[in-house]
């Protein structure tokens, strides 16, 4: 059975008039790099928030490595390095000062740990530069250094890359799956779909408040994945095909023919074509990207 | 709760306006002696109404008369910059929101607001000490200068002086603590500063209105905090309208009991500190 850091169930919050999550439930896997996905507004920050003890759910629960946050928040939270939004440090403060004020909060590592995380997020040089005079590079590598201070079991980042330069993006990035590889579970909220399809194991898709799809990323891509088949005599093929029941996902163009969300189903389709003496020459399933997936999910509403 | 302390010990060290408002304190308080002397220096006029009024001056800037006139003096401007400092200090945290970023780390709330009230209060008392010493040093001139009383250096003395140390502090914590609770509501130091320093100064202006009023109202000004800070400060020594010990217009109080102005003040105290923590722990850090 697996075993969940973050186990939440029936999440609710409003704020006014306005539902900003309405009955998310999220499980995520120990050692896994989870991706939260959606556009501005979708939800994903406030039940980030929920999952922080920063906000309080109206209703529902959340559950850290198995134990109630509402119960045993600051214990369960001591195991949690999170960037919300845009890093947040004291601006008068150096970045390394700041990292020093995190470790009299809760003492870990003390000075070593604080010039390992600052060399892990290459800011030694700028350590002890005020936090005010960082560029938006800077700061979100000071946060990140500060997600991983304490040596936490669970990291949550959101929008990590926000202001980093094509240089810092891709060292976050590689960064991600390093935190996972030493046994931490990462939650990354990102509205950047090809940074979260990159590094996730698995991704839920916010939108309005709610998820509207999750599951490991490779899934949710091949799940629409569409079947590319190439035969001697393609008209005969559609012909037949359409008296299949992949009839209604049908179509030819340029002499193949694409059956939509057919990916997993290539064997039953060529077993059929061949037994009608239609031999197949291509048969392939078109993966999708997360992208294609999110629009198709969420439609013109929103924009990720 | 230690750790939370000592963070918050190491905040107020690094933080530059900790000091502008220490030297702001000497500052404001060497300067209010400055301006005192200037009017000494020129002497009274025929009238005998003057010349009572600067023997009155005189002997009120002595070094025999500091504990009384040095903290009543200071009581004013200490308000005004802890009220500042204690606002900014809770407010900030939610500008920078650092405030959710500790609390997103394991940090009780309680012991993040907790530390906070400790370093509040602590800050007060040195302030005024700060100030309480500038004052010591300009009384020590002046009486060098005119010949005027030193009074004698008994240890009943000293004492006497932290005790009004302690006590012109304690009147200054109401309004610091209302600071902190309207910064923990309003998560914003700027309204918090606005809404406590207004009240310092409003309050006097109403509460003599309704010094004239009749039943109910009349006593109404004996429930709020000028009336009883002044009730308190009458224990430093200065007696009659020279004990105003509220706000910058203040007027009453001094005839009320001491130990009534200390109850009514610890109320308050306890009313907004159970609202701060009560309302900390409760809502959300950011929304």
């Amino acid at each position: 059975m697996p075993e969940y850091v973050i186990e939440a169930r029936g999440l609710v919050k409003s704020y006014g008039e306005t539902r900003a999550v309405q009955g998310v439930d999220l499980l995520v896997e120990r050692g896994h790099v989870y991706g939260a996905l959606g556009p501005n507004g979708s939800g994903k920050s406030t039940t980030v928030r929920m999952l922080l003890g920063l906000a309080r759910p109206d209703a529902g629960e959340v559950k850290l490595f198995g134990q109630s946050l509402a119960h045993h928040g600051s214990a369960l939270l001591k195991r949690v390095g999170s960037v919300i939004e845009a890093p947040a440090f004291i601006p008068y403060l150096s970045g390394r000062d700041n990292l020093r004020l995190l470790e009299t909060y809760s003492p870990h590592n003390g000075e070593a740990g604080i010039a390992a995380a600052l060399d892990r997020v290459y800011l030694t040089d700028a350590a002890d530069r005020r936090f005010k005079t960082y560029s938006l590079g800077m700061k979100q590598r000071l946060g990140i250094a500060a997600a991983i201070l304490h040596d936490p079991d669970l990291i949550v980042l959101d929008e990590p890359t926000n202001g980093l330069d094509p240089q810092g993006t891709r060292e976050v990035r590689a960064l991600i799956p390093e935190l996972a590889a030493e046994g931490r579970t990462v939650v990354l909220c990102s509205h950047l779909l090809h940074e979260v399809e990159q590094v996730c194991d698995s991704v839920a898709i916010f939108q309005k408040g709610k998820i509207i799809a999750e599951g490991p990323t490779a899934q949710l891509v091949g799940e629409g994945a569409r079947l590319e088949v190439q035969v001697s005599d393609p008209a005969a093929a559609e012909t037949l095909l359409r008296a299949s029941p992949w009839a209604a996902d049908l179509s030819r163009q340029n002499g193949s023919l694409y059956i939509d969300g057919a990916g997993a189903q290539a064997a039953e389709i060529n077993r059929l074509l061949a037994s009608n003496g239609l031999y197949a020459s291509v048969l392939r399933p078109l993966r999708h990207s997360l992208e294609d997936v999110f629009f198709e999910l969420t439609g013109d509403e929103t924009h990720a | 709760m230690r750790k939370a302390l000592a963070a918050e010990l190491f905040k107020t060290r690094n933080r530059r306006m900790t000091y502008v408002l220490l030297l702001a304190m000497a500052g404001l308080t060497a300067l209010f002696y400055i301006v005192l002397w200037l009017r000494l220096r020129d002497g009274p006029s025929a009238s005998v109404a003057s010349q009572v009024r600067y023997a009155g001056l005189r002997s009120g800037m002595s070094f025999s008369h500091v504990v009384p006139y040095g903290l009543q003096l200071e009581h004013f401007f200490a308000t005004l910059l802890c009220v500042v400092f204690t606002a900014t200090m809770m407010g900030n945290e939610y500008d920078w929101r650092t405030a959710g970023l500790v609390v997103s780390r394991g940090v009780r709330r309680r012991d993040f607001l907790a530390a906070k009230v400790i370093v509040s209060v602590g800050f007060t008392v040195v302030l005024v000490a700060v100030g309480f010493v500038v004052a010591l040093a300009c009384s020590a001139w002046f009486s060098h200068l005119y010949h005027l009383p030193y009074g004698d250096f008994s240890i009943g003395r000293v004492g006497n002086a932290f005790a009004s140390i302690g006590r012109t502090s304690f009147v200054i914590v109401p309004l610091v603590l209302m600071a902190l609770l309207f910064a923990t509501i309003w998560r914003s130091a700027g309204q918090a500063v606005g809404f406590s320093l207004g009240f310092f100064f409003m309050e006097s202006i109403f509460t003599s209105l309704l010094d004239t009023a009749h039943g109910f109202l009349e006593k109404i000004p004996e429930a709020m905090i000028n009336a009883n800070a002044a009730a308190v400060m009458t224990a430093n020594g200065v007696s009659g309208n020279e004990g105003q010990g509220g706000g910058p217009f203040s007027g009453g109080g001094a005839s009320l009991p001491m130990w009534r102005g200390v109850s009514v003040l610890v109320l308050w105290l306890v009313v907004f500190l159970v609202i701060a923590f009560w309302r900390f722990e409760r809502r959300d850090i950011q929304e």
